[in-house]
């Protein structure tokens, strides 16, 4: 499998309510998920399942399979290794202690309930945040942040990323491919020492890197070439449909249903 | 072919689809005798460089690759890796080490031959594409004629039987072309070329084969095809 044919498999084409409905209504609807998932007090986990039972029902619209949610939703995983430290930080009664070396490290009801909460939080955005881009196509998505007044050199910069990215990738695997049909084992000395084999990966991600710096300014060049001056122009975007207006509608009244619910 | 010598490469019924469906090569079947040096001819997409690949198993489709009398098949790739010297059209990807020596020394390298060993080696494959001298040179700082030389020495080093070799003169300027085709007339490999180069194909091979939608639409020796008019017409080539 090629690198970049990982890339353009993020987007999964669908004809359901949640597939058509206007990029920049799913990035605002995304967006206030995600405000309100943060803005849920610590420990008010009925408050998370509401939110959870919301974003499920926006899986079950748009038929993505939900193994496939939470697989791709695991992307926030290495970030909780963070918060692991708010276990043991907070004041309150010991639930388990974890001897190392000079320390008593001492975990906490409410250290668990923090990194709980740190947990459920990130989780609950990644998921609303892989629902988003595996329902709409990259390019809407771009020209939503552009049509919501994200600044053009941002979006220019993402986008040439995407467009690029793809490239970038089909290098890497004729780089690997080329590699691969040099490197034969013969007998038990075959291979190289780990050390030499790292050293050759880090040359191949360096001259991947030297040619990608290399391409960027050919691409200015041609850029300039027709006219450009730092300026990037769109067409214009088509309005929203009603449809859009009453999901957002909805939307906002139930995050501050849910909201206000919390704090009562 | 030649008596019953074993052939270099013999291909029976090969057929390969892209993972997206797409279908690259239908039915092909190819004998290429030892000492022989065969063109693979025809349009962008005809299949040529997808049909290279599939002789050191990079690609696998369906039906059989016999190399040196070995089939191909999963376990046995090593082997035939060593065989079969892959040369990619675009230098860039073949060379990705600091200096022209590392190299063409990573073949022998990973295959664990002592160091005395693998320093000949790579001498004398730079000597032999006439790099030699230019062994610190960094690959990025070298014309697009010496990479493609570089390249090759890259898998000369590992004293492959058979070269594969995609567009071997592709962008290169008339000199660097005359001498890249006198140095493949000067190997003793066989050589299996995907070019589109018509001139090169009538003065270094003795055998060629069209490819048009992934099928071969002719096979045999390289005057009477490029004699062939309205076979060349079809097919979208030119009398060189």
């Amino acid at each position: 499998m090629s690198i970049s044919a990982l890339i353009d498999e993020r987007f999964r084409p669908g004809d359901t309510l949640i597939h058509r409905l206007d990029a920049r209504t799913k990035l605002l609807g995304t967006l206030a998920f995600v405000f309100a998932a943060t803005l849920v007090p610590a420990g008010r986990w009925d408050g998370f399942a509401l939110l959870a039972l919301l974003l499920a029902t926006a899986i079950a619209i748009s038929r993505l399979p939900l193994p496939l949610v939470i697989r791709r939703s695991a992307l926030a995983l290495p970030f909780l290794v963070v918060a692991i430290p708010l276990l043991f930080t907070k004041e309150g009664d010991t639930l388990f202690t974890i001897p190392i070396v000079f320390w008593q490290w001492h975990a906490t009801a409410a250290g668990a309930e923090a990194f709980g909460t740190v947990m459920v939080k990130s989780l609950l955005s990644v998921a609303a945040a892989v629902v988003l881009t595996t329902t709409t196509r990259p390019i809407d998505l771009l020209r939503a942040l552009r049509a919501l007044g994200v600044p053009r050199i941002i979006v220019a910069t993402v986008s040439f990323m995407y467009r690029y990215l793809a490239v970038i990738g089909e290098e890497a695997t004729r780089l690997l491919r080329a590699r691969d049909c040099r490197s034969v084992r013969v007998g038990r000395n075959s291979g190289g020492s780990l050390a030499w084999r790292s050293r050759v990966l880090g040359n191949m991600v360096g001259s991947l890197f030297l040619r990608s710096y290399e391409r960027s300014e050919r691409i200015y060049e041609a850029m300039t070439a027709r006219g450009f001056r730092g300026e990037l122009h769109s067409l214009s975007t088509p309005s929203f449909a009603a449809v859009d207006w009453s999901i957002l509608a909805s939307l906002a009244a139930i995050l501050v249903g849910v909201e206000t619910y919390v704090r009562l | 072919m030649s008596g019953s010598e074993t052939p270099a490469i013999d291909i029976r019924d090969l057929s390969f689809s892209y993972p997206d469906g797409r279908e690259a090569l239908t039915g092909i079947s190819l004998t290429v005798a030892q000492g022989e040096r065969v063109a693979l001819v025809g349009a962008n997409g005809a299949g040529k460089s997808t049909l290279l690949l599939h002789l050191n198993g990079v690609l696998k489709g369906r039906g059989e690759v016999e190399v040196m009398g070995r089939i191909l098949r999963d376990g046995k790739l090593n082997e035939v890796r060593r065989l079969v010297g892959l040369v990619f059209q675009n230098p860039d990807d073949q060379l990705f080490s600091p200096t022209v020596f590392e190299d063409v020394a990573f073949g022998p390298l990973y295959m664990g031959l002592p160091e005395a060993d693998v320093r000949q080696r790579a001498d004398r494959a730079l000597q032999q594409v006439g790099m030699d001298g230019h062994e610190s040179r960094m690959p990025h700082r070298l014309s697009l004629g010496e990479r493609k030389r570089v390249a090759l020495a890259t898998v000369l080093s590992m004293e492959p039987s058979i070269l594969a070799v995609d567009e071997p003169t592709m962008g290169l300027d008339p000199r660097a072309r005359r001498r890249l085709i006198e140095l493949l007339a000067s190997l003793p490999q066989t050589v299996i070329a995907a070019t589109h180069d018509m001139r090169l194909v009538r003065d270094l091979f003795t055998h060629m084969v069209v490819l048009d939608s992934g099928r071969i639409v002719a096979d045999g020796p390289t005057a009477e095809i490029l004699a062939d008019n309205v076979l060349l017409e079809r097919h979208g080539l030119e009398r060189p």
